[in-house]
């Protein structure tokens, strides 16, 4: 109890639950002693009257008999006797008047038996066996006037008949005291034990109270915490909720970021796509010394500018988690010394040495994504050699793992003697548009994604990018990749792959072409190739054309996709070029129109090559999907225009095509990714 | 108004009790009727004395359920008094009863009662000869036809124990003398109601 009554107050409570608990278990053990007695009192009544007809029904006088007095002693004065009691216990249950009445005439039957019997000693056991009956109650008042009852009976007839109570006509004086001290005797006993069970019952009912006020303690606290439960539930989904909002928000404003960024890239490309076109052809025709750096200048200044898109398009895809890889079997080696050919200009202007170690065992070919690989290592090499001022730039590869039947580990590391990074600054280098030092851009250029976005790249990999530097001597930067080796069978698959697809080499291309369609080659001798271009803008328009014609095309024009459909289904064509974005009716609803007639028409099939503005990956799949063939992303070349248009020629007309110009050296202009930041 | 009704009802309860209480031990301890028994033994009788003994003669109703008490008093005074007294019982057959109203309880049990001689009585014409009106009256006689007692040995309707009467009997069978010779008659009527003639009680049976 001290466990869980803790203060004045619940001690108080427990006290009073206590009372009321007692008082309610004394009224059920009153009432149902009382039952007991009414069955008692009427059982006595019921032998009374059966006693009364077996043993002295009649009174006789000569042959004359009339009830026996004991018969209506039985019956009326035995009813007399109960009559009371009953009444009481069928009006008042458990009160104690009741009980008192109840024993008083418990004790008068006593009196009434004896009396009949003569005083015999078994009778009087009656009064014993009422007296313990009595203490059912668990009253010990109930006892008091019930001995009153007997001993002034007793003490009655022994003053006027002692022959009744004791048997014999002159009993000793001490009879009385004998009698009703064997009453007294059982009365102590009884009273003892109705004061001990009351105290016993006493304390069952603190230990109820006790357990009932703790248990509502705990039902209380049970339900406090439910509703602070609830409640915390409640909150925690509007929580739930609110983020599952902001999430969607974010994501929504991730989409029209990436919309907006393609957008972006879409409407700063087709005019650029003027700008380097046009600079290009510019620089075909005969120009003076200052003339031509100028336009180079326009060239380099355009292709920077195209980088950062680039730059800026990859770190979107990376931010949306849209940035996958394609594992194919390349080699690390060739890729080395495409990125070392590409930067070599930038690399002597600056009076730098590149070179590349390839390490005992490197393998020849792995299976990874080459194209990931070498915009990873564009960026280092690009980065080394732009904050290198002299000495030289080392492209190390090396098998740093081999796991036969398993993944090898391939380790690329490109050092430099440059600038070196600042300590404090080191830990800023992979974080998005930052670099080591404000003062960098403004020295070396750049948006500061490139690391970044080659950090996610080679994570996106599997592999790891990290770097090590000393401000004034120089950096190390290296990736590690776990590749997998190229089989015979994989080398075999790939190339059957490679002949199916549309973007196979020019090649592969040509002689899948001659083995699927011997019969498409002219039996004439051929015409130029003639070439629809469905394009909007003028000005592209016009770089288009000039490109074609001299790569040797014919060319007619269709300023959107309906016009395009008509004139593809009019003329004859040996390729259609096809901008997507278009007034009316795009290049992709254009493409689908063109395949239908063609199909429904028993057409031959005109090759559709794209040409947009969309750089995206998921751009040119959108592009084959419709039905095109191939795909150009702005701003074009008329080298890539060439390459990409023999593929889809016969052979004859492909060679027809003038070779392209001689032009000054420079980085080819990936079709998706950017090179060096 | 419920207490008012309560404490009347223990009232009058109290009251009841009383009375019904009172009733019981006026009935138990009111006395029969009596008539004068003959001081000498009758001459035409049933009953034939033993010679040398006393003779005790004990009238009773075959149907009275207090003779019952009177037996066993009588069985007291003969286990007392090693055969110095003949005893009698005489039990009531009236005019018009069957012989199985007459053999009933009572009759067996007297019969059942070591020397003791059962005989049926005829209309009460014993009874009448010795004066006996109440069941379980009993007469004593001498050897020498001499009445040394007359009246009842019992103390009250239907109770056995002692009493006056058993103890006057008693000390007459065992030493001839006794400090009184007569004693109240507690049971049935032996003859049918008539009016009173001695003032015995109504109520008496």
């Amino acid at each position: 109890m001290k466990r869980f009554v803790r203060d004045d107050q619940t001690l108080r409570q427990v006290a009073a639950r206590a009372d009321e608990i007692y008082a309610r278990e004394s009224q059920v053990q009153h009432s149902s002693t009382d039952r007991a007695f009414l069955w008692l009192l009427l059982a006595q009544w019921a032998f009374a009257i059966v006693l009364a007809a077996v043993v002295s029904p009649f009174a006789w006088e000569g042959k004359t008999r009339s009830i026996h007095l004991h018969m209506q002693i039985a019956v009326f004065f035995g009813g007399l006797l109960n009559a009371l009691p009953i009444a009481l216990i069928l009006m008042r249950p458990g009160w104690i008047g009741t009980r008192i009445t109840v024993g008083i005439a418990q004790m008068l039957w006593s009196g009434v038996l004896i009396h009949l019997t003569g005083g015999r000693i078994e009778t009087h056991f009656h009064v014993f066996g009422s007296l313990a009956f009595l203490a059912f109650y668990r009253d010990w008042r109930v006892l008091i006037p019930a001995t009153v009852t007997v001993a002034a009976d007793h003490y009655l007839r022994s003053y006027f008949w002692p022959e009744s109570v004791f048997g014999v006509l002159q009993p000793e004086w001490w009879r009385v005291l004998e009698h009703v001290g064997w009453v007294a005797f059982e009365d102590v006993v009884l009273v003892l034990a109705c004061v001990r069970e009351t105290k016993l019952f006493r304390r069952l009912a603190e230990r109820e109270a006790t357990l009932e006020i703790a248990h509502s303690g705990v039902e209380r606290q049970v339900e406090e915490r439910t509703q602070q439960l609830e409640s915390e539930v409640a909150e925690r989904r509007a929580r739930e909720d609110d983020l599952r909002e902001a999430r969607h928000a974010a994501e929504a404003a991730s989409n029209a970021k990436t919309v907006f960024l393609a957008n972006m890239s879409h409407e700063i490309r087709t005019p650029m796509n003027g700008v380097v076109g046009f600079t290009n052809l510019l620089l075909d025709t005969p120009l003076d010394a200052e003339q031509r750096e100028h336009v180079q200048i326009i060239r380099q200044s355009g292709e920077t500018l195209l980088n950062i898109i680039n730059d800026i398009l990859d770190f979107s895809k990376v931010e949306a988690g849209k940035l996958s890889v394609e594992n194919r079997p390349f080699d690390l080696r060739a890729v080395a010394q495409q990125v070392v050919s590409l930067l070599s200009p930038q690399a002597v202007q600056k009076g730098l040495y590149i070179d590349i170690r390839v390490g005992d065992g490197f393998p020849e070919q792995f299976v990874a994504d080459g194209g990931r690989v070498r915009q990873v290592l564009l960026n280092l090499v690009g980065n080394a050699i732009k904050f290198t001022l002299h000495g030289r730039v080392l492209i190390e590869l090396d098998l740093v793992q081999a796991s036969p039947g398993g993944k090898d580990v391939v380790r690329c590391m490109v050092s430099d003697t440059g600038i070196g990074i600042a300590h404090d600054k080191q830990s800023l280098l992979f974080q998005e548009f930052s670099q080591a030092d404000a003062s960098t851009t403004k020295l070396f250029g750049g948006t500061g994604l490139g690391l970044a976005i080659s950090r996610r790249l080679i994570e996106l990999m599997g592999g790891l990018l990290d770097f090590s530097s000393e401000p004034g001597v120089g950096s190390r930067f290296w990736f590690t990749l776990p590749v997998l080796p190229v089989t015979e069978s994989m080398i075999d698959t790939i190339v059957l792959e490679d002949l199916a697809s549309p973007n196979a080499a020019p090649g592969d291309a040509v002689v899948a072409t001659l083995l699927e369609t011997p019969a498409r080659g002219p039996q004439a001798p051929p015409s130029p190739p003639h070439v629809l271009v469905a394009e909007d803008n003028v000005v592209n328009q016009r770089l288009v054309k000039r490109m074609l014609e001299n790569l040797g095309y014919t060319v007619d024009m269709a300023n959107d996709g309906a016009q395009a459909v008509t004139l593809a289904v009019a003329g004859q064509y040996d390729l259609i070029i096809m901008d997507c974005s278009m007034p009316e009716m795009d290049g992709y609803q254009a493409t689908g129109e063109i395949r239908r007639i063609e199909q429904e028409g028993g057409l031959p099939h005109i090759p559709i090559v794209a040409l947009t503005a969309n750089a995206l990956r998921e751009d040119r799949e959108k592009c084959l999907a419709v039905g095109m063939d191939g795909y150009l992303s702005k701003p074009v070349t008329q080298e890539q225009l060439r390459t990409v248009l023999a593929e889809f020629l016969s052979p004859q007309k492909a060679l027809l095509t003038t070779p392209p110009s001689t032009r000054n050296a420079a980085p080819v202009v990936a079709e998706e990714s950017g090179l060096a930041t | 108004m419920t207490r008012l009704v309560i404490g009347l009802g223990i009232l009058a309860w109290v009251a009841g009790v009383a009375w019904g209480l009172q009733k019981i031990q006026t009935y138990a301890s009111t006395p029969g009727r009596t008539a004068v028994a003959p001081a000498v033994w009758p001459g035409s009788t049933l009953v034939a004395p033993v010679a040398g003994r006393d003779t005790l003669v004990m009238f009773i109703h075959p149907q009275c359920s207090c003779t019952r008490a009177s037996l066993a008093e009588l069985q007291t005074i003969l286990d007392s008094s090693h055969g110095a007294v003949a005893a009698w019982v005489v039990v009531l057959k009236p005019h018009g009863m069957s012989d199985d109203w007459t053999h009933s309880e009572t009759w067996d049990t007297a019969s059942h009662m070591a020397n003791v001689t059962v005989v049926m009585d005829d209309e009460g014409s014993e009874a009448q000869l010795f004066g006996a009106e109440t069941s379980g009256h009993t007469v004593v006689y001498s050897a020498a036809g001499q009445l040394l007692f007359t009246g009842g040995i019992t103390r009250a309707r239907g109770h056995v124990g002692d009493n006056i009467g058993r103890d006057r009997v008693l000390s007459l069978v065992q030493t001839g003398n006794a400090d009184g010779d007569t004693h109240e008659v507690f049971g049935c009527g032996l003859h049918d109601p008539h009016p009173r003639v001695d003032g015995a009680a109504d109520d008496a049976t």
